[in-house]
């Protein structure tokens, strides 16, 4: 098409953003389909089970902490591959705007670097807010 | 119910809710709360970070294609982020200060009218004259996609750049304060006040309402209420929905896009409206 052949020349913006986000996306499914496999492979019994014992299953919480994290992916425990996914999931969209701001410097639009720097900033302020308040 | 047969359920639940939100740019969570809370009997603080884990899913998803096709007009998304971020910012500040019951039924009287007024739009082909836009010129927010329902590239200049960026802060407001995907106040806003193409309209606000999102989701996720085998069957299904969905938009009518979106946005405004009203 005529309009690809056009922007291949200089710097595509839009390709860098798609390739970040299908990198994001693609891993994070992988991850965690292979968590629930793992999860349902180790626990034949859950397939079974019923009333208390399902209802204790959808309460099982993520780990918050990155040693037991790596020590249970290592264990392949489907809960932490999940996790794993499910957190690069939540950051694809963060690094998408950092990865933005490179794009901007790169061709050299100074109006928009500074606004995703500013978006950015405020993405960590709220988390940080967030983190506080809650 | 067994615990196999709840992924699978919560998997197809999501592959809808994924297809329905990458439609019409307005996040999957709509479909999920309800699912996991009312018909599963999920903990409504798990369902919710399920349900942004949700609108992440659909906006990562679905803008691999949109972005590629140009359908997602980047220069608009990332300034009008500059409104969203900061108005949740706001929201979140203000959230200890304010009647939250009194503000569901302001915004969603807010976005009824706002549905009306687009569904009024239906008749008009093209958006008529556009008027010129200082700041859209200096941003360079002008553009054009692809269209294949009309099987031809569909120029279009973009109006009301700042007070599109005023309604965006009101939108974050509304998410920081109400914990509300804003993508309901985000569609609106870009077809009343900016008049972009239904389909930008969209696309574009699908793909903000990941940011959005991401920050809500990383308070969740450092707080441990994210389930796994409750969240990753929700994101993986979506995952799915959404990526199917964006091979769908290009190809659907633009009228009956904006007949299936009012019909939604209108649906949305009387659930916020009774929210608020219920208490």
């Amino acid at each position: 098409m005529n309009t690809t052949t056009k922007t291949r020349r200089r710097f595509d913006m839009e390709s860098l953003i798609a390739l970040v986000l299908r990198t994001g996306v693609t891993s994070s499914f992988v991850l965690i389909l292979v968590g629930i496999v793992l999860t349902f492979l180790r626990h034949p019994e859950l397939e079974e089970a019923s009333g208390s014992a399902v209802s204790s299953w959808l309460t099982v919480g993520h780990l918050t902490s990155f040693p037991d994290l790596l020590k249970e992916l290592a264990g392949l425990r489907g809960r932490a591959w999940t996790t794993l996914g499910l957190g690069l999931l939540i950051l694809t969209p963060t690094v998408r705007v950092g990865v933005s701001i490179l794009g901007f410097l790169r061709q050299s639009d100074r109006r928009f670097v500074a606004i995703t720097l500013v978006v950015f900033t405020a993405l960590l302020v709220s988390l940080f807010l967030g983190n506080a308040t809650s | 119910m067994t615990p196999l047969y709840l992924t699978l359920l919560t998997f197809a639940v999501s592959i809808f809710a994924g297809f329905l939100g990458s439609l019409l740019g307005l996040g999957g969570g709509l479909i999920v709360t309800p699912f996991l809370t009312l018909a599963l009997g999920v903990d409504i603080r798990h369902a919710i970070a399920a349900s942004i884990v949700a609108v992440i899913a659909t906006s990562s998803g679905a803008a691999v294609a949109y972005v590629r096709d140009r359908m997602t007009n980047l220069r608009i998304a990332m300034f009008l982020e500059l409104g969203t971020t900061s108005g949740a910012i706001a929201g979140a500040l203000l959230a200890t200060f304010v009647n939250e019951r009194f503000l569901f039924v302001l915004f969603g009287l807010f976005l009824g009218i706002s549905s009306i007024a687009m569904f009024r739009k239906r008749a008009q082909v093209g958006g008529g004259v556009i008027p010129p836009d200082s700041w859209a010129d200096r941003l360079r927010l002008h553009s054009s996609y692809f269209d294949e329902s009309l099987g031809r590239e569909v120029r279009y200049r973009v109006t009301g750049t700042r007070l599109g960026l005023g309604l965006m802060v009101i939108a974050g407001i509304a998410s920081g304060l109400l914990g509300i995907g804003s993508g309901a106040l985000k569609v609106p806003a870009m077809d009343l006040a900016m008049r972009l193409p239904i389909k930008v309209s969209s696309a574009t606000s699908n793909f903000m309402i990941g940011v959005t999102a991401a920050a809500g989701a990383g308070v969740y996720f450092l707080h441990g209420d994210i389930v796994p085998l409750v969240a990753g069957p929700v994101a993986a299904g979506v995952l799915v929905g959404a990526t199917v969905g964006s091979k769908v938009l290009g190809k659907i009518q633009n009228q009956r896009l904006r007949s299936v979106l009012v019909a939604v946005l209108m649906l949305v405004a009387i659930q916020m409206c009774w929210k608020g009203l219920q208490g």
